[in-house]
């Protein structure tokens, strides 16, 4: 009998440590969409150090959860994961790699505006933006033409280099500006235009922006 | 029938505590501290980190921001944050209440060696704290940088005491080109900078 009652004994420490490991070895992946998206649809890949490209996501390579279009939580083994919007006209690919080693972690699926879907909405803003960034600096008319103008991220950035086309030799350097829609309103933030975009004096510009503007101009 | 019964007891119990004791040897695992070493001068200060009661000496705290606070009638309250990195070096957190009352400052008086090694202490500390500043701003190491044809120097930010600003002197806009390209040339992202052109005058005027 005390036999069978170690063996018992030895089993269920066994199990527990086996079961306790198990539990431990999964994490929770909460997947969330931003509001500021509509139909976007994203799978997820088991990909360790590797990430995903258009041949995985075409052979289903890899493929742990697919189809996921609204919110959902999932129990995944320790691991690193990419999730990965499918292609979508309107809005960027979201990639993105994430660990679930540590613990368990939350996403936010938020992709912003494909480059053809911002050059479609600045066809239809620029000369409203224009006319913004004039009436607060009237002298860019006739010292300065535009030049490299786009949008950004949900359309709700702006940003444009403003090219010299006066006297002042000493002070004729192309000039950037930044704006941003407020409602209805086209805000300027890089208030003057200068002659580089600084995140350190503009904290609310996010750096891709700013960078993406400055090597137009240096 | 109860000699089994007590059999079962005798091996179920322990069994039950090797179980939580592995389980909480897990929990303890997933939870890795830092340790932090709190100096308190004087050590009667009644000192809490993030609202619980502390003795100075060695303390096991987890990584992220804390807050200590030190509290002794007739000293300044002291209240501050500090971090704690995970597998960071052992790192001193000072309490040291300046004295206000008569009472108090009659205390520090008697007290020189404390107030040495408190003075001592709070030297060391600046030091880290410059060479923090300098780690923080690696464009330090090649400023001020003077060429023929532009200077950039820096100074302590207005807005941020921890933080720089670049100061370009450059007469032409090709110029303040290369101050700029230089400025990349370190491996330096300016966007990352507030420089101020010291030579430009802006065309559209200053807000």
């Amino acid at each position: 009998m005390k036999k069978i009652i170690f063996i018992l004994v030895f089993i269920f420490l066994s199990a527990s440590v086996v079961g306790i490991n198990y539990v431990r070895s999964f994490n929770t992946l909460t997947i969330k969409f931003s509001s500021k998206n509509t139909g976007l649809v994203v799978d997820i890949y088991n990909t360790g150090p590797d990430t995903v490209d258009e041949a995985d996501q075409l052979n289903k390579k890899n493929l742990v959860a697919e189809n996921i279009t609204s919110e959902k939580k999932l129990r995944l083994k320790k691991g690193s994961y990419s999730v990965v919007s499918r292609k979508n006209d309107a809005y960027e690919q979201f990639n993105k790699k994430i660990s679930l080693y540590q613990g368990s972690q939350e996403i936010t699926v938020e992709s912003y505006f494909s480059q053809s879907n911002l050059d479609k909405l600045l066809a239809g803003e620029k000369s409203v933006i224009e006319a913004s960034l004039i009436s607060k600096y009237p002298r860019i008319k006739g010292q300065y033409i535009f030049e490299n103008e786009r949008l950004f991220h949900f359309g709700d950035w702006y940003g444009t280099t403003l090219k010299y086309v006066s006297t002042d030799s000493n002070n004729s350097d192309t000039l950037v500006a930044v704006l941003k829609r407020e409602g209805d309103v086209w805000k300027v933030i890089t208030s003057p235009p200068n002659l580089f975009v600084s995140t350190k004096d503009h904290p609310e510009i996010p750096l891709d922006i700013a960078n993406e503007l400055n090597q137009k101009v240096y | 029938m109860n000699q089994e019964r007590n059999k079962i007891l005798y091996v179920a119990v322990p069994a039950l505590i090797v179980v939580i004791l592995l389980i909480g040897y897990s929990v303890f695992l997933s939870t890795k501290k830092s340790t932090v070493n709190l100096i308190v001068i004087p050590n009667f200060t009644k000192v809490t980190v993030d609202g619980k009661p502390v003795k100075p000496g060695k303390l096991s705290l987890k990584p992220g921001k804390h807050t200590v606070n030190g509290v002794l009638e007739g000293y300044e309250t002291i209240e501050k944050t500090f971090t704690v990195d995970e597998g960071a070096p052992i790192k001193n957190i000072t309490v040291f209440p300046n004295p206000e009352s008569t009472d108090a400052l009659n205390w520090a008086n008697s007290h020189p060696e404390l107030m040495k090694k408190r003075e001592d202490l709070a030297g060391e500390e600046a030091r880290l704290k410059g060479e923090r500043f300098r780690d923080g701003n690696k464009i330090l190491d090649q400023l001020p940088y003077r060429s023929l044809i532009f200077n950039i120097d820096y100074g302590i930010s207005e807005k941020n005491n921890d933080d720089i600003t670049l100061y370009v002197a450059a007469s032409s806009p090709i110029d303040r080109q290369y101050a700029i390209a230089q400025i990349k040339d370190w491996g330096f992202d300016p966007s990352l900078y507030s420089i101020v052109f010291s030579d430009f005058s802006n065309p559209l005027g200053v807000e």
